[in-house]
């Protein structure tokens, strides 16, 4: 469940109906204000008729009192309608009604050979829309019957002209007409509810929706069409086979290990061997936990654009090089050292259709008062932050001591070094050519650059794309999860758990441990898969093992 | 309805019973006794008084899981562990390799001894009447049950009435193409109580379950089976008892030959479970010897464990060989055995075929919701075994008891008991083969130790007077001699010679470590224990467990909140917006009581419960405000 309620508006902003255990501050006798117990949900204030009811009431006779309630949000399943195409001009644009009445509000502010009502499922109809018995737009409509429909409601999609104007005007009709305005992934909601697609695809749409880039864009496509559910459903299913060889073990331990009922000595050896046999195949497992973490993890720098943050000593023309990667005169130059003082992020567009972020921040130079102290911190956050670095050296002065520090300390990131002011000489003599070549630094990767004249700039943004394309690559496999940050914790929750069985099988036998460390892995992928949570592991032991007396 | 009643026994004043109690199985003698001491007068009709507490199957008591269940019915005042305890010939503890959580006691009970000794127990039972009669008739009204009407002494009122009829409603016993009716071999069946029950709205369906045949000691040559010994010092089931019965057997194991499985299989169209005969449906974790050559072919012998039936005959039980196959082919698959190849039978193996209901059909409580005041309990709600039998006669005595006294009911919850789990399972998820109890079945399972079943249970039982003062005070002393010694543990560092070792860490830390055992502790590293050895393995497990401890809590409570969310009885499932049709049938079918019990259902998504909970809330806040328009209102939700 990510946030519930815009903090700002106060507005609910629901994904994922539930329940959500909250702190309720009472002021005057009323609940003025909630605090979820969970922190990624945000805070609101209550506004007990529009959002929230008390599972107990809570008492109110003490004020700014604090209690913990359940609160339970309520679901409104009436009639919504959304443009569901992005803003701005284009050739089409549509208007989307999803809900009981959807049919109803068609049939009140839509004009043509029959009415939406009288239409077949997954037809269309070309007509008008009117208000007032004024033509907004000629419009394609198209009729989709609950539950056949994306949400699983009755939905009409009403294709118009991509003007915003028209798109806001037959929408203001549709609310007219009985619907309400959507609130953002309302739609993916009810079709999740209504059991439309499973909550990893659900979350998936929301991804698409919002996906800043190409890559995370494919990536989210991806899971939507089930790939990630489906090697979840596949690491899930060995889980619980694991499971039932050690359950087998604890509730049979006759029938399974032939010999254990009799001799003490065989039951310690074959008990054992029963609980090792489920070790391999947790091993990989586990593995595979990991491995879809970290594809996440790279996939979590996909979602946002590539950060590159310029870094170099004062006065070897940072700004410069920006301005030039950027072609335009963004940075104040000057002479003086020390110009750029405060961090300054500007977008750039690298020759593969790559968007990345430039940070330039001030150059490395002693400390000499607070301010300095303050744009130091100010780059280092900007390296902290960024994916790749570009370092800058001036080659028309030799090699400094500051040059030397910026060359170990960044020196083995994934960076891109200018060497610029070519066109004032080169001062460097080979040794320190040849120290920056020892900190890590393949040729194609150095490039010789005149800022002020543009000189080597294409190359340095040629070299500055390579670089991040090798840092984030796009292969399919490695893309395959591009989850939310839920998606991520509740992997690594299962991941820990299959950790503990492996080492509770290691350390002891005494399945009943690893037995619960599978439990909890079992639970956090069925919570990830969104499905139903019991299952019964009897009937995998019974299906494998010749069990009872 | 005007039959005289001839009942010549002590009632209440005013004519009637408190209690009337069906049947004298392991189910029943536990609801009798717990009611009775609770201060009901009970009425305990049995069909054969000779029969009371029978062992018709294995002669055996406790396991792993079913052992659990035993422990907590002693703890809440039983009879089941300390008659075990006093009649069991063999005793050992399972599982004892693995943690102290999974390990269950087990003993082989001398079968006639038991059920005697039982019997003293009810026949010494102030407040209980046992008679043999048959009940042919319920009587019930508008307002629920009001009686009985027996075959000999006609109509009987009470004011509840429980229901423990075993395998005894409608009971078909099979042998080959053989069919006979019977609860019991030599056992007539019951069959006015089923048709009144039907009659009652009741949907009794139909399981099976299968025994195998009794063997002549005489026959058997033991020196060619491996002996299984008891385990020194014998392990008692009872928290309440000072000592047991002891060792006074062995028990002995035969193996099925390749020669054995080919007869089985040359015969297997005979058998009554795969000639069609037998329509109700079997249980996987007690298979026949038949199912499992059909099932595991690859297999190249099944164990066979030969058990006496009791000191005063030499009459063994064959487990794990239960069949239904012709007299002719279970003598001769028998004889193919190594050590049996002479072997008589006295009794041969059957399988038989009962009527149960359904247990969605119960409240938590074991009280029918078709039926005010009348219980079930035992084989009839679809449970296999005497302990989770007794189990549930237990907690529908003390239910009856307190119905009777206008208390509210009680009811146990998963985290609390083996018994707990058993009951929400059943009366949530229903049956659709025997249920039997297993450790995989409790979600908590580190927190049920068979060791902590008297911390967990024994406050219920002393609350309902089925536990005395000084057996509870004696608990607590228990415990809090356990908390010193965990005090103690971690105050105390290990002596100067095991420095180099375990360095300067408490023992409470030293004991943590799986490798360490408390032998270690008061052994090498000279710790000096104040507490016997059960008490011991309590600590140690409870340190051991820490971890999972608290994490298992942290669970519980998440879903005690769901628990704690009420479905309203009312409820119109086909109402709730948003739910696909299979969950709502699902709903429908086993009308959950709490949210909680809804998400254990089968097929339940988390998201139907999102759905569910929103649409409960909405009923209330509706309930608190009612909105003027009804048509409004209803359109709204």
């Amino acid at each position: 469940m990510s946030k519930l309620f815009d903090p700002n508006s106060g507005r609910r902003k629901m994904w994922g109906a539930g329940l959500v255990s909250a702190h309720i501050w009472i002021d005057a006798g009323k609940p003025r204000f909630f605090t979820t117990t969970d922190s990624t949900i945000a805070k609101g204030e209550v506004e007990l008729e529009t959002w929230a009811s008390f599972m107990e009431t809570p008492h109110c006779q003490s004020d700014h009192s604090k209690r913990e309630v359940l609160v339970l949000l309520p679901e409104d399943m009436d009639t919504i309608a959304a443009i569901s195409t992005a803003d701005g001009v284009g050739a089409i644009g549509i208007v989307r009604i999803s809900g009981p009445d959807a049919i109803a509000v068609a049939d009140a502010l839509f004009s043509g050979r029959e009415r939406p009502s009288q239409m077949k499922h997954s037809t269309l109809q070309f007509g008008k829309v009117l208000s007032d018995g004024n033509v907004i737009d000629e419009v394609v409509l198209s009729v989709m019957r609950a539950p056949r429909s994306f949400t699983g409601e009755d939905m009409v999609e009403i294709s118009c002209h991509g003007n915003p104007l028209i798109l806001r005007d037959v929408l203001r009709v549709a609310i007219a007409s009985g619907a309400r305005l959507a609130t953002g992934g309302e739609f993916t909601r009810r079709a999740f509810i209504n059991g439309k697609m499973d909550l990893c695809q659900a979350e998936a749409v929301m991804k698409l929706l919002s996906a800043e880039t190409d890559e995370a864009r494919r990536v989210a496509f991806a899971q939507m069409k089930g790939a990630m559910s489906e090697s979840i459903t596949r690491l899930n299913r060995r889980l619980i086979e694991a499971k039932a060889i050690l359950d087998a073990s604890i509730d049979f331990p006759g029938d399974l290990a032939d010999e254990a009922e009799i001799e003490c000595e065989g039951a310690a050896a074959s008990d054992s061997s029963n609980t090792r046999s489920a070790r391999p195949s947790l091993l990989l497992v586990k593995g595979e936990l990991e491995r879809m973490i970290a594809a996440f993890d790279k996939s979590q720098r996909l979602q946002r654009a590539s950060r590159v943050a310029i870094v170099g000593k004062a006065n070897v023309g940072k700004s410069t090089v920006l301005n030039s990667l950027i072609g335009q005169d963004r940075m104040i130059t000057s002479e003086t050292p020390g110009t750029t003082r405060d961090r300054v992020d500007v977008e750039l567009s690298l020759p593969s259709g790559r968007r990345s972020t430039l940070s330039d921040s001030a150059g490395l130079s002693p400390e000499r008062n607070e301010l300095d102290a303050k744009a130091r911190r100010k780059m280092e956050e900007g390296v902290e932050d960024a994916d790749a670095l570009l370092i800058v050296f001036d080659v028309s002065r030799p090699l400094e001591q500051a040059d030397r520090e910026i060359l170990t300390r960044f020196g083995k990131r994934a960076s891109v070094i200018a060497l610029n002011k070519t066109d004032l000489g080169q001062r460097w003599d080979s040794e320190s050519l040849q120290l920056v070549r020892d900190a890590g630094h393949q040729s194609e990767r150095l490039i010789k650059t005149c800022a002020v004249s543009g000189l080597g700039i294409d190359d340095l943004r040629t070299a500055l794309d390579d670089c991040l394309a090798e840092l984030l690559p796009t292969k399919p496999s490695e893309s395959l999860v591009a989850g939310t940050v839920r998606n991520r914790a509740l992997l690594a929750k299962a991941s820990d758990a299959v950790g503990r069985a492996i080492l509770a099988i290691s350390a002891k036998p005494w399945p009943e441990f690893a037995s619960q460390d599978l439990s909890d892995a079992i639970d956090a992928l069925h919570e990830l898969l969104g499905i139903e949570v019991g299952f019964d592991i009897l009937d995998e032991v019974f299906s494998r093992f010749c069990i009872g007396k | 309805m005007n039959e005289e009643s001839c009942y010549d026994g002590h009632m209440n004043s005013a004519g009637s019973f408190d209690v009337i109690v069906v049947g004298a199985g392991h189910a029943g003698c536990e609801a009798a006794l717990a009611a009775s001491r609770m201060g009901c007068s009970v009425l305990f009709i049995t069909l054969n008084s000779d029969k009371v507490a029978a062992m018709s199957c294995n002669p055996a008591i406790g396991g792993i899981g079913k052992g659990h269940i035993v422990r907590e019915i002693d703890a809440l005042g039983g009879e089941m562990a300390r008659t075990i305890d006093r009649t069991g010939i063999q005793f050992r503890l399972l599982n004892r390799r693995k943690g102290p959580a999974v390990r269950g006691p087990r003993a082989q009970a001398d079968k006639s001894r038991y059920s005697e000794a039982l019997k003293q127990v009810v026949e010494a039972q102030e407040r209980l009447d046992l008679v043999q009669d048959e009940v042919v008739d319920l009587l019930v009204d508008s307002d629920g049950v009001s009686g009985v009407r027996c075959l000999f002494r006609g109509e009987i009122e009470a004011k509840t009435v429980v229901i423990c009829a075993g395998t005894f409603l409608s009971g078909m016993m099979h042998i080959g193409t053989e069919s006979f009716a019977g609860g019991r071999l030599g056992d007539p069946p019951s069959r006015g109580l089923a048709s009144s029950l039907e009659l009652n709205g009741f949907d009794l369906r139909r399981l099976k379950t299968g025994t195998p045949p009794r063997l002549d000691g005489e026959t058997i040559d033991f020196s060619k089976l491996t002996p299984q010994p008891g385990d020194e010092p014998p392990p008692k089931f009872s928290f309440r008892s000072s000592e047991v019965n002891g060792n006074k057997i062995r028990c002995y194991l035969a193996r099925t030959t390749p020669n054995c499985h080919r007869i089985i299989r040359d015969n297997l169209k005979r058998s009554a479970l795969f000639s069609g005969k037998i329509t109700g449906v079997g249980i996987r974790y007690c298979p026949s010897i038949e199912d499992k050559i059909k099932r595991f072919p690859q297999r190249e012998t099944h164990h066979i464990f030969i058990e006496p039936e009791g000191l005063s005959t030499s009459e063994y039980y064959a487990n794990g060989f239960a069949t239904s196959l012709p007299f002719d082919v279970q003598i001769a698959m028998l004889r193919s055995v190594d050590g049996l190849q002479d072997v008589r039978i006295t009794r041969p193996g059957y399988a038989i075929e009962y009527a149960f209901i359904q247990p969605t059909e119960l409240h938590p409580w074991l009280e029918t919701k078709r039926v005010k005041r009348l219980f079930l309990a035992g084989q009839i709600n679809g449970t296999s075994g005497y302990e989770e039998a007794a189990g549930q006669g237990l907690l529908a005595g003390i239910n009856a008891a307190l119905q009777a006294r206008g208390e509210p009911p009680f009811v146990m919850t998963r985290r609390e008991g083996y018994i707990g789990v058993m009951i929400d399972d059943l009366v949530s998820l229903g049956c659709r083969e025997p249920y039997r109890m297993f450790t995989a079945r409790s979600e908590h399972r580190l927190l049920l130790s068979a060791d902590t079943a008297d911390v967990r249970l024994m406050g219920h039982g002393h609350r309902f007077g089925l536990i005395d003062d000084d057996t509870f005070s004696d608990m607590k002393r228990r415990q809090n001699e356990r908390e010193a010694e965990l005090f103690a543990l971690s105050h105390k560092v290990c002596r100067d010679e095991c420095q180099d070792e375990f360095g300067n860490k408490s023992l409470l830390e030293i004991i943590r470590r799986p490798d360490v055992s408390y032998a270690d502790l008061t052994g090498r590293l000279g710790f000096e224990s104040r507490l016997g050895p059960p008490d011991q393995d309590i600590v140690e497990m409870q340190v051991k467990y820490e971890g999972y401890i608290r994490r298992e809590e942290a669970k519980i409570e998440r879903w005690e909140r769901l628990d704690g969310v009420r479905i309203p009885q009312q409820i119109d499932f086909d109402a709730v917006p948003g739910l696909r049709a299979e969950i709502r049938q699902r709903l429908a079918e086993s009308r959950p009581a709490t949210l909680g019990a809804a998400r254990r259902l089968p097929g339940i998504t988390p998201a139907a419960i999102s759905v569910l909970s929103i649409y409960i809330a909405s009923l209330q806040r509706s309930e608190r405000n009612p909105k003027p328009s009804e048509a409004e209102g209803s359109r709204r939700i």
